[in-house]
């Protein structure tokens, strides 16, 4: 198997008048989980459709698993965005359908639509009509499906959407299982908490363009803040005064909480401005402060992750 | 395309199959229901004639000539012995069914004689007053008389006056007496009256009749070649029409299941879940495939039904081993253009309300065949016929009524032609609704116009 697993190379897409997708270079190593991050509109959605030979790009070449995606459907797990059951079918009738066509034998399909229904919390559905099922019912039988025939690569589109933190957790917990097995996960959100708490890699695209691609813990170092956060039991401004003096020390900053922030030039001792800030007086909490993923998307594009650009308007694909 | 590819084609038409025609209302709807209703047309009759009483009992009439009670009861026994042989033969000779062994028509006659006359007789009486009538009317009600007629006797003169006002006869029923059963008696009474007044005149009714009665022809349309000739049948209207009509039903049903099927995959937006699995090229066959088996059910369910009762009519020389099999290659170009224009049509909507858009034309186009029954009924091997049976996408539809309808078999090499132009547009349309059905599957919003369609063909 290649070290890449998705490997895409100036892949650009334009739906009319609208650039979706360009420019986009993109390796996703084998075993990983990756979190394919941007607001509504990035282009994740088509990104992962092409990924998943959906749709084609109009220049660029991309592999998957070393090839088209369409020669390795089998190997290649697919949750949409867009997604829904036949309603009609009951979910036994509807798993084995989608199983079959991944190429899973009939024979074993059996246990383990039955089994894998129990994983999920949902032991007694088999038999019941999809429509019969509530909406985040339906969606973990979606995600059963995209799973069922054990794939190598497991591509989520927004998995979380919709769910009860409690529905969260249990998808959470079954995504972490199916990469600490091996499997390779790419899933795309927009809510970044998730993707921090998950990935190993952070894929980040804005108006179809890639702007961040790295290892969480890399990410965290480069836009690590450098800042030492105090919140002291009395006068904020006597430990800023203390603070300031302290060598290491570029600027003090009190927020409206009274909380003292004290920027730390780079070559400055953190653990020195720690104790000098502890010894300066009575502390409720010291913190050395932590980059969310929403700061460096604002860091990236200069503009907040909730100030997206509207979906594309009228006729796109879905 | 690989074993694997064939065997997810196999997976989806089965699917398709199944949730199509293994439900319920499929089988109530399409199955048993027509099978029922054709079981109630047979049944219905048997069970009218069996609520039909024979009409039995004495007619009391008040006559002066004495003439009429032996004039109405030969009528009687005459037209018993004409229900049990000559009207049946008569009905299944113009229906042009092959009876000469005289077993339906016997059967039928058995029928109609238990159903119409029982023992019919009629008692004359010599006018003499009100007071006869107001007896016999008495009697009547109490059931002696089936009816009491009071022939007035300028009715039955041999000479009457051309200027005379005719009058009436009396006929007096009980009051249960059944609405059938009085015109029946009203009818005997009427044709008994003819009778007498030709008896009044001296003249020999039969030979009159005899000399009136207009005879029968035996219709017989000769074949192209010496010796093959065949009967004339009113049916033979009817087969054409029946062939169309069945190859409609068949190809415009599973059509219709094509295209909601489609829709609902579109707006469930259970599509990209399926396309993770398998091609839209491979999605599009299966369902074409699946629903091939469904428009087959109803094919072989409805035209059992039909051959069942050609046969069971006598009328096996209408058709042939050799139009059958014809019409099986024409039913499947029928099939597979309507199969394409509903999974293009189906692809490019969201909603089943947007359909009706791109179904209008097609449907205008595809109805044309069924208005030109007639005239390609008439001469099926005519210009008109020849010419739509030709051009697609209506060629299956003129074709199976022609060869359905003509005396004449269709030149091999028109069937020929026919099914080369119809496989070539099959092919075509086919192609085209893959490339509209690739681009369509996944699109949502503002459904495509008609330009945007030739578009997607293009550049799909």
């Amino acid at each position: 198997m290649n070290d890449s697993c998705i490997n895409l190379t100036g892949v650009a897409k334009t739906f009319g008048d609208t650039r979706a997708v360009h420019d986009l270079n993109l390796q996703i190593p084998s075993g990983s989980i990756c979190g394919f991050l941007g607001p509504n509109g990035a282009g994740k959605s088509t990104t992962i459709r092409m990924i998943m030979s959906i749709i084609r790009p109009d220049q660029g070449s991309l592999q998957v698993l070393g090839g088209d995606a369409l020669d390795h459907k089998d190997r290649i797990g697919y949750l949409p965005e867009e997604r829904g059951v036949y309603r009609k079918m009951k979910v036994g009738d509807y798993l084995r359908y989608i199983g079959r066509l991944k190429g899973v034998e009939a024979a074993s399909l059996r246990t383990l639509i039955t089994d894998s229904l129990e994983r999920i919390g949902l032991p007694d559905v088999e038999k019941k009509r999809c429509e019969e099922l509530s909406k985040g019912m339906q969606q973990k039988v979606q995600f059963l499906a995209a799973i069922i025939h054990k794939p190598e690569l497991i591509i989520l589109d927004e998995p979380f959407s919709g769910l009860d933190p409690v529905n969260a957790m249990l998808l959470h917990d079954l995504i972490r299982e199916l990469n600490d097995e091996g499997r390779t996960i790419l899933f795309s959100t927009h809510v970044l908490h998730q993707a921090e708490r998950m990935c190993d890699r952070i894929v980040m695209i804005d108006q179809g363009a890639k702007v961040l691609d790295d290892k969480l813990e890399t990410i965290r170092k480069r836009f690590d803040p450098r800042t030492i956060i105090a919140e002291p039991i009395g006068d904020p401004t006597a430990i800023g005064k203390i603070l300031q003096d302290v060598p290491g020390v570029d600027s003090i900053k009190i927020d409206d909480k009274g909380r003292v922030h004290a920027r730390l030039r780079d070559d400055a001792d953190v653990d020195g401005v720690m104790v000098a800030a502890i010894a300066g007086g009575s502390l409720r909490s010291i913190e050395r402060a932590r980059t969310t993923l929403d700061e460096v998307f604002l860091l990236l594009v200069n503009r907040p992750l909730d100030d997206a650009p509207p979906e594309f308007a009228e006729t796109t694909l879905v | 395309m690989s074993d694997r590819n064939l065997s997810k084609i196999g997976i989806i038409a089965w699917r398709e199959f199944r949730h199509t025609a293994l439900t319920k209302a499929f089988l109530f709807g399409a199955v048993i229901l027509p099978i029922g209703m054709m079981g109630m047309l047979l049944v219905l009759p048997l069970l009218f004639a069996s609520q039909f009483k024979p009409l039995e009992g004495e007619v009391a009439v008040v006559d002066s000539t004495g003439r009429f009670a032996t004039a109405f009861d030969a009528l009687v026994a005459e037209r018993r012995d004409r229900d049990r042989s000559g009207d049946a033969e008569e009905v299944i000779r113009k229906l042009g069914i092959d009876d000469r062994g005289g077993m339906l028509s016997g059967s039928i006659a058995a029928a109609a004689e238990d159903a119409t006359f029982g023992v019919v007789t009629a008692s004359e009486f010599t006018p003499d007053g009100d007071e006869v009538i107001d007896r016999l009317k008495e009697e009547a009600r109490d059931g002696r008389w089936i009816a009491v007629a009071v022939i007035p006797e300028q009715l039955v003169a041999a000479a009457r006056s051309e200027d005379d006002k005719a009058p009436m006869i009396d006929l007096f029923l009980p009051k249960e007496t059944s609405p059938r059963h009085g015109e029946e008696i009203s009818d005997l009474i009427r044709s008994a009256t003819v009778r007498v007044r030709f008896a009044a005149a001296g003249e020999d009714f039969e030979r009159v009749q005899n000399l009136l009665d207009r005879p029968s022809v035996d219709v017989r349309r000769l074949g192209s070649e010496a010796g093959t000739e065949s009967g004339d049948s009113k049916l033979r209207m009817m087969i054409p029409f029946g062939f169309m009509m069945l190859l409609w039903i068949a190809t415009f049903t599973a059509g219709n299941f094509l295209l909601t099927s489609t829709i609902e995959e579109k707006s469930n937006k259970v599509i990209e879940v399926v396309l993770s699995a398998v091609g839209p090229l491979q999605l599009l066959w299966g369902k074409i495939l699946g629903l091939a088996l469904v428009s087959l059910v109803i094919l072989i369910t409805y035209g059992g039904l039909a051959i069942a009762g050609i046969v069971a009519l006598a009328l096996t020389d209408l058709l042939s081993v050799s139009l059958l099999l014809w019409a099986v290659v024409f039913f499947l170009i029928a099939y597979f253009t309507v199969a394409a224009l509903m999974a293009a049509i189906g692809s490019a909507v969201n909603e089943l309300s947007e359909a009706q858009t791109f179904m209008a034309p097609v449907m205008v186009i595809l109805i044309t065949p069924m208005l030109l029954w007639m005239p390609i009924g008439e001469n099926p091997n005519g210009t008109l016929a020849v010419v739509t049976s030709m051009l697609p996408p209506i060629l299956p539809f003129a074709m199976v009524m022609r060869i359905g309808a003509a005396t004449d078999p269709v030149p091999v090499w028109q069937l020929l032609l026919s099914t080369a132009i119809g496989i070539f547009s099959v092919v075509g349309l086919v192609w085209a609704a893959s490339r509209i059905f690739r681009v369509g599957i996944l699109m949502q919003g503002k459904p495509p116009s008609l330009l945007e369609l030739l578009r997607w063909i293009r550049q799909a």
